[in-house]
């Protein structure tokens, strides 16, 4: 601080109020909970002009793998929590371990994902017609998403070993979280809508 | 098209403004109606608005008088005016709805294809192209189709439009009071030669109307004369019957528009021609220069072919 | 945060030392890493304006090919072209992109900030924006201009469109959608958090409010406007079969989609203007607005139901009667709020003291009376029989041109003719200001109100070309005119400014006596904005009670004892709650490349998806995520995420 204009601090006020940083992510997953919400207003509008649901002769979705899946996603959630909390109260080690955690689970659900898009379409593509179109659309944007929320949450675990986060400052892995949580929550939708209501509506 | 413009001249077109069915005639009381009020209200706001920029507020004007009247203005602006007016139009829309002809005494399938229009009766069952016949004081139901884009049947003077949707079936009751011919234009944007997709709809008293039907329902003339025999295998051997179809002869193409009574016809290219000799010549040597962008490609066809081929499919009446 | 002390420190002082902290850098470097949001405005006014230009030589064009029937000035495939860019440039590069433009150089200012919330976000939506109007003309030079009209109705847009043309469309626009949601964001987080201490909603200037309620409409609207052309490119170049009637996909799922954003957007570019409106008048009338209160609800209540009419642009699609009846009532419940608004006007005028008829003013009152015919027209076409007359008429193009001209064009020029001193420095000379008015507003009643007539008589939209004899041929010439009369209006405000920048009469700080924050700093505005962030007690912080104007705000001349901010950073205030208490300091990241690239790397993976290359779409993926990765490194915990 060089001589100027600056001559006696006054006392800040902090931590009062929702940061910047914390409304721009409100209103990111706001603008794309709504991409979703179309998405799968998209879904619901075609399934509902479709004389038979799945299309042509594709068979619903085989469902024990994905639901292994999203019970592994669902958890990354409750992971990805307690590594919140465990900030919060100062134990870096233990936000260390759960975040990398969640990163885990996060990656085999994805993993996941990429070994159903090699083996998918074997069966059907998104040439095939509405109903495959709209499967491989819908589900790969929430791919899409996932790993982004996963880029994330690897930078927020690199700052968190370098020891950025601390329980007065850890803002950025708490919107990362915030992210995390609506991605997880955006497969809350999709997988009834994408997995089972097929099964409910084969003939 | 120069020599299109003064033909349709002949009609004295005034669009919805001259309804001449009871869709048409709906519209445009309420059209009336609207234009009154909302003039009204325009004329009404601006006397105020200049009032307001003239006037001057006294310097020691009591500010909570002012707030009461700013008050003033705006709920009764803004609030007791649109109500008032809303209500009388929301009861002379539900009642435009619900008063409009709903009859399906005869059924027209209406295809549109770009740029044309198929128009396929039932019993018998006959179908043509471009022109619409549809009897006086009956409830006609269209039926509307396309086999390509998204097109939209209108004939001002008769009814409002309804769009022709790929994967769907719209219907539209015509209903003509009077005899007359009437333009029918398509008013969604479908490619180069938007413009030029017009038809007609011919309202004609029920006998005529019944006459009509049952001379379309003939298959064409048959070639009478040398030049017209000449002309029916030029039509054949050429690449015309691959588009074109003519009931009775082996020419069953789908692609244009059927010509099996095409002489009856006012027009050509939906519009883009008057159906004359010079037109038509002109035509089947290269439609691209009358209509742009339509489907029909040019023909090669040497000149004694092409003036059979014009005495041929002038005798389709 | 510090104090001024009265012994040591002059405001000249003050002033050079926020000067030396927030200056760019000199010359191409700053060029290309500017945040400032004055310089990101400047660009956004430029950029945009050029656009309203182009697409004016386009609607030109067209006029002129339709000043007379079977005309051969454009053939009919180059006149679908025009009339596709014309709708496309107007809605995405021009009248949605100068709301934008004004609000971000005004926004800041008039609450009272140093900056935007996220000052390198701000730059990546121009660039985005920039790259994105690049995109689509360069469709231009490559001989593949968009076609199948602004609104690309499937399936004459996917599988009757052949080349790259409508691939130009479908991913330009959902470029241009990233910019406009970038900046939605940035402009709600900067009002929530970037306004001056004391400055509490119900203090917000109303251009605030109105662009505040068009961000978020701008959040909710614009994924359709991603989806929907996303799917079409989907449908196009991949293969999917979205709209595909034969395999399951439907065309109106385009048309519910497109007009889901397409209604909500007319509101949200008029909106701003209208904003824009009740910041001018209120200033050449002398006193507030009457019915503050109102005109916020009207503003926000206007955002809500505009998501409620999208479907009046479907009546023609053989809806059912009910679902058509709800959406009809809707789009006339529009027009209270609506009417709310206009009578805030006259009652603001009614009880003027004294109306000073600047050039602003008469561009101002010009639009208020030009809009109230689109107003009627839209009333008019919200009743089913009568739309299913009007619909795709040229009733319905006289409508929404009087709708977006009048609501968002001439009160761009009002607001050009009231804020440009403050972006420059110097004055619009008055009387070429009134003439150019006066030019513009008659041309466009001569251009615009024989269209409604034309529409009842029978003419469709988009038509190249139309046959003599339909009595259609006065009414076209008289459009023509008034289109030829109209461009001569915008040029002669276009000489306006070359001339008076040459003249360059000086402005001072507050040449119109205006009582709201943007003009308590200098003209043109110095880079920190505010030498000290002024503390608010009244809507019109400028207006002492006795209706004097503020002759030395604190933005120019800190007051000593008062609070500046003047370290080696970007630093600025910011305020929590609805009533705007002092939260902390917040450390504003300074001038970065990083923007730039991003929207680089961005132009690159659009241009590899309309090339149908794999590597280059990779390519430019990785290049987003690098420049990302860049743009965050060591900000992780920062103030931009």
């Amino acid at each position: 601080m060089s001589a100027g204009a600056i001559r006696a601090h006054v006392d800040v006020p902090t931590g009062t109020g929702r940061t910047t940083a914390w409304w721009g992510m409100v209103m990111t997953i706001l603008t794309e909970g709504t991409l979703f919400a179309m998405l799968l207003f998209v879904y619901f509008y075609l399934f509902s002009r479709a004389p038979e649901w799945p299309l042509g002769d594709i068979e619903p979705p085989e469902l024990l793998v994905v639901s292994v899946r999203t019970a592994l996603l669902f958890a990354s959630s409750l992971t990805m929590s307690v590594t919140d909390r465990a900030i919060r109260r100062g134990r870096t080690g233990l936000a260390t371990t759960f975040l990398a955690g969640t990163i885990m689970l996060g990656a085999v659900f994805l993993v996941g994902h990429v070994e159903e898009m090699l083996r998918m379409p074997e069966e059907f593509t998104w040439a095939t017609n509405v109903y495959g179109s709209l499967f491989y659309v819908v589900v790969n944007f929430h791919g899409a998403h996932l790993l982004i929320g996963l880029v994330m949450l690897a930078f927020a675990l690199v700052a968190l070993r370098r020891g950025r986060y601390t329980p007065e400052r850890h803002e950025g892995l708490k919107i990362v979280g915030m992210y995390w949580h609506f991605v997880d929550v955006v497969w809350v939708f999709v997988f009834p809508t994408l997995y089972l209501l097929p099964h409910v509506t084969a003939p | 098209m120069l020599a299109a413009a003064s033909a349709l001249g002949g009609c004295s077109f005034t669009g919805t403004l001259a309804p001449r069915g009871p869709d048409a005639q709906i519209a445009a009381n309420l059209w009336w109606y609207m234009f009154w009020l909302g003039t009204a209200i325009f004329v009404g706001w601006l006397v105020l608005f200049i009032v307001a920029m003239r006037r001057r507020q006294p310097a020691d004007a009591d500010p909570d008088a002012e707030r009461r009247l700013h008050r003033r203005f705006i709920i009764g602006g803004g609030i007791v005016l649109p109500c008032l007016a809303f209500a009388t139009l929301f009861a002379l829309d539900l009642w435009g709805i619900n008063a409009l002809p709903q009859g399906d005494d005869v059924v027209v399938e209406a295809t549109g294809y770009q740029f044309w229009w198929e128009f396929a009766y039932r019993d018998p069952q006959l179908v043509t192209a471009n022109e619409l016949y549809i009897p006086t004081g009956t409830d006609v139901e269209v039926r509307l189709h396309t086999e390509d884009v998204i097109h939209s049947f209108w004939v001002p003077q008769l009814s409002g439009k309804r769009d022709m949707i790929p994967g769907r079936t719209n219907t539209l009751t015509l209903h003509a009071t009077e005899p007359g011919r009437y333009l029918g234009e398509c008013t969604e944007f479908c490619g180069i030669q938007h413009a030029n997709m017009r038809f007609e709809v011919v309202a004609v008293p029920p006998a005529e109307y019944e006459a009509w039907h049952e001379r379309m329902a003939r298959p064409a003339t048959e070639p009478s004369t040398a030049a017209q025999q000449r002309g029916y295998e030029a039509f054949m051997n050429a690449s015309c019957a691959g588009c074109h179809a003519i009931r009775g002869t082996s020419a069953d193409g789908e692609i244009g528009p059927p010509l099996t009574h095409f002489a009856s016809r006012r027009w050509l290219g939906a519009g883009a021609a008057p159906n004359d000799r010079g037109h038509l010549a002109g035509w089947i040597v290269n439609a691209q220069t009358l209509k742009p962008g339509n489907a029909m490609p040019p023909m090669e066809i040497d000149a004694e072919d092409l003036s059979a081929l014009l005495d041929y499919l002038q005798s389709l009446e | 945060m510090s104090i001024l002390d009265p012994t040591a420190d002059s405001p000249q002082q003050v002033r050079q030392r926020l000067t030396e902290t927030w200056s760019d850098p000199y010359g191409t470097p700053g060029f290309f890493s500017t945040v400032d949001h004055k310089r990101v405005g400047h660009r956004y006014l430029v950029t945009s304006f050029v656009f309203f230009l182009l697409g004016g030589v386009e609607a030109l064009l067209m006029r002129t090919q339709l000043a007379t029937p079977d005309a051969a000035v454009l053939n009919p495939d180059l006149y679908n072209r025009m009339l596709t860019m014309h709708g496309t440039t107007m809605f995405f590069l021009f009248l949605g992109t100068i709301i934008a433009a004004w609000g971000n150089y005004i926004i800041p200012l008039a609450i009272g900030a140093r900056d935007m919330a996220y000052p390198r976000m701000n730059a990546l939506s121009y660039w985005v924006f920039l790259f994105a109007g690049i995109f689509l003309y360069a469709s231009f030079f490559v001989g593949a201009i968009p076609d199948g009209g602004w609104f690309a109705y499937v399936p004459l847009t996917t599988d009757y469109s052949a080349g790259l043309a409508m691939d130009f469309w479908a991913l330009g626009v959902v470029f241009v959608g990233i910019s406009s949601t970038v900046g939605a964001i940035n402009f709600i987080v900067t009002v929530f958090k970037m306004r001056a201490p004391g400055m509490t909603m119900s203090r917000l200037p109303l251009v605030v409010w109105s662009t505040l309620t068009t961000s978020f409409m701008i959040l909710l609207s614009f994924p359709a406007i991603t989806l929907a052309p996303l799917l079409m490119a989907f449908d196009r170049i991949v293969g999917t079969h979205f709209f595909d009637a034969a395999l399951g996909g439907d065309p109106l799922l385009w048309q519910h989609l497109f007009w889901f954003w397409g209604h909500p957007i007319v509101y949200v570019v008029f909106l701003p203007p209208i904003g824009w409106l009740y910041m001018i008048i209120p200033t050449f009338t002398g006193r507030p607005i009457a019915g503050y209160n109102w005109a916020v609800a009207a503003t926000v209540a206007t955002g809500f139901i505009s998501f409620g009419v999208w479907v009046h642009h479907m009546f023609a699609t053989g809806l059912p009667d009910v679902t058509a009846s709800f959406f009809s009532v809707a789009s006339l419940g529009v027009s209270f709020p609506t009417a709310v608004a206009f009578f805030v006007f006259t009652a603001t005028l009614w009880t003027a003291r004294r109306i000073r008829w600047t050039a602003a003013m008469l561009w101002a009152v010009g639009a208020l009376v030009s809009f109230v015919i689109g107003g009627i027209s839209g009333v008019m076409v919200a009743i089913m029989p009568f739309d299913w007359q009007a619909h795709d008429t040229y009733f319905v193009v006289a409508h929404l041109h009087y709708v977006l001209v009048a609501g968002n064009v001439l009160p761009m020029f009002a607001a050009f003719h009231y804020w440009l001193p403050k972006v420059t420095g110097w004055m619009l000379d008055e009387r070429l200001g009134k003439t150019s008015f006066w030019v513009t507003t008659i041309g466009l009643h001569v251009l615009f109100f024989p269209q409604h007539w034309l529409g009842l008589v029978g003419m469709p939209r988009r038509v190249y070309t139309y046959p003599a004899g339909l009595g259609w041929d006065v009414a076209n010439l008289a459009s023509t005119v008034g289109g030829y009369m109209f461009a001569a209006g915008v040029l002669i405000a276009m000489g306006n400014f070359f001339v008076s920048w040459r003249r360059r009469a000086p402005a001072g700080s507050n040449p119109w006596g205006a009582g709201t924050l943007e003009w308590a700093t200098t003209s043109p505005v110095a880079p920190y904005n505010f030498a000290q962030i002024p503390e608010v007690h009244d809507r019109y912080p400028l207006w002492t009670l006795d209706g004097d104007v503020v002759d030395d705000p604190v933005g120019i001349a800190p007051q000593p004892g008062g609070v500046v901010l003047a370290d080696e950073h970007h630093e600025t205030l910011e305020t929590v709650g609805l009533d705007a208490r002092l939260g902390g300091v917040l450390a504003m990241p300074g001038p970065s490349y990083w923007p730039f690239w991003t929207a680089a790397a961005t132009f690159l993976c659009f241009f590899g998806f309309l090339i149908q290359n794999p590597i280059t779409l990779t390519l430019g993926l990785v290049a987003v995520a690098a420049t990302l990765i860049g743009w965050h490194h060591g900000h992780l915990t920062g103030g931009e995420h």
